[in-house]
């Protein structure tokens, strides 16, 4: 896909694993900065997720609008297959042995510790073919916990009422709970003819639906 | 047009003027935000939207006759895509 900054024509093509997570991370800044007012923060991190995609540094001085397109175009060519382990809470609570940078090597011991692929192999994986296959790992070491709970005592607590003990399952969580439902498609509203652009106009939404 | 950091400055501005109402006219819209602006009767903050429209201080923008400043903003509106400006830093969550 091709965007235009400055006058300037940059080729982008989706991002591989390792770049695709430096990416969320950079987004997941541009997020927090929003939710606490920190307009230059924001910004700051807008123009580092477009230049990682372009490999130049732009100036801060340019039309807000290219900007906004050029984020919008990277963003959306790298949204991947929607699938559970997607949908599950992420804690906002920033744990002691968090840091910068630390979701890239999270996912590369998973993959290495279960598959043994390589540090470079792993960087250059497909997002949409590693996702399903976390999933996958994070399934297997659930299972694993729960048979592993099923053989302890405190997996049989003691029923007052009925006299026995009775299994109490463990906790899945959240994203293993939510089935994926097909959207129903969107419904159609009538738009004041007044309030239609006259002639060609781009906005947001065409960009997202390239 | 403005920048990416000016337009957020401009978003965050506006933002607690901005009509609830969206399915009206851009021109409503704007004329709607206009209202809201002066109902609140902080004209500290219209100085301040319209000092970031023209990249000018709030002392100059207060100097200005008051008809030259509604067509300002307006203008101002228009130039940097209103509609589009607030989506977009919706969709960042600002």
């Amino acid at each position: 896909m091709k965007i235009i900054l400055n006058k300037k024509e940059y080729e982008v093509s989706q991002y591989k694993l390792k770049d695709w997570l430096i990416s969320e991370e950079i987004r997941e800044k541009i997020l927090d900065s929003a939710k606490e007012g920190k307009i230059d923060s924001v910004c700051n991190n807008v123009f580092s997720y477009i230049e990682k995609a372009i490999f130049t540094e732009i100036p801060q001085n340019l039309p807000w609008y290219d900007v906004a397109q050029a984020f919008m175009s990277i963003s959306n060519l790298n949204v991947p297959n929607l699938i559970p382990i997607l949908l599950g809470k992420i804690s906002s609570k920033r744990e002691a042995w968090e840091y910068d940078g630390r979701l890239w090597f999270m996912w590369a011991n998973s993959f290495a510790q279960c598959y043994g692929y390589t540090l470079e192999y792993i960087a250059q994986m497909e997002v949409n073919d590693a996702i399903p296959l976390l999933q996958e790992i994070a399934l297997q070491k659930q299972f694993d916990r729960e048979w592993q709970w099923s053989l302890t005592e405190i997996a049989y607590p003691y029923n007052e009422a009925s006299h026995r003990s009775e299994f109490h399952a463990l906790a899945r969580p959240d994203w293993m709970q939510i089935s994926l439902k097909p959207l129903a498609p969107p419904k159609k509203k009538r738009m004041p003819k007044d309030a239609m652009p006259m002639g060609l106009v781009i906005g947001m939404n065409d960009v997202i639906s390239e | 047009m403005l920048s990416l950091n000016e337009a957020a400055q401009l978003y965050v501005a506006i933002k607690p003027f901005m009509p609830l109402e969206r399915k009206v006219t851009p021109l409503d819209f704007m004329q709607q935000m206009v209202d809201n602006i002066l109902k609140s009767g902080n004209d500290d903050d219209y100085l301040a939207i319209i000092s970031i429209l023209q990249q000018v201080s709030p002392e100059t923008v207060a100097e200005m006759p008051p008809a030259e400043i509604i067509p300002i903003f307006m203008q101002g509106m228009v130039d940097n895509k209103v509609y589009d400006l607030i989506d977009f830093f919706e969709r960042l969550g600002l």
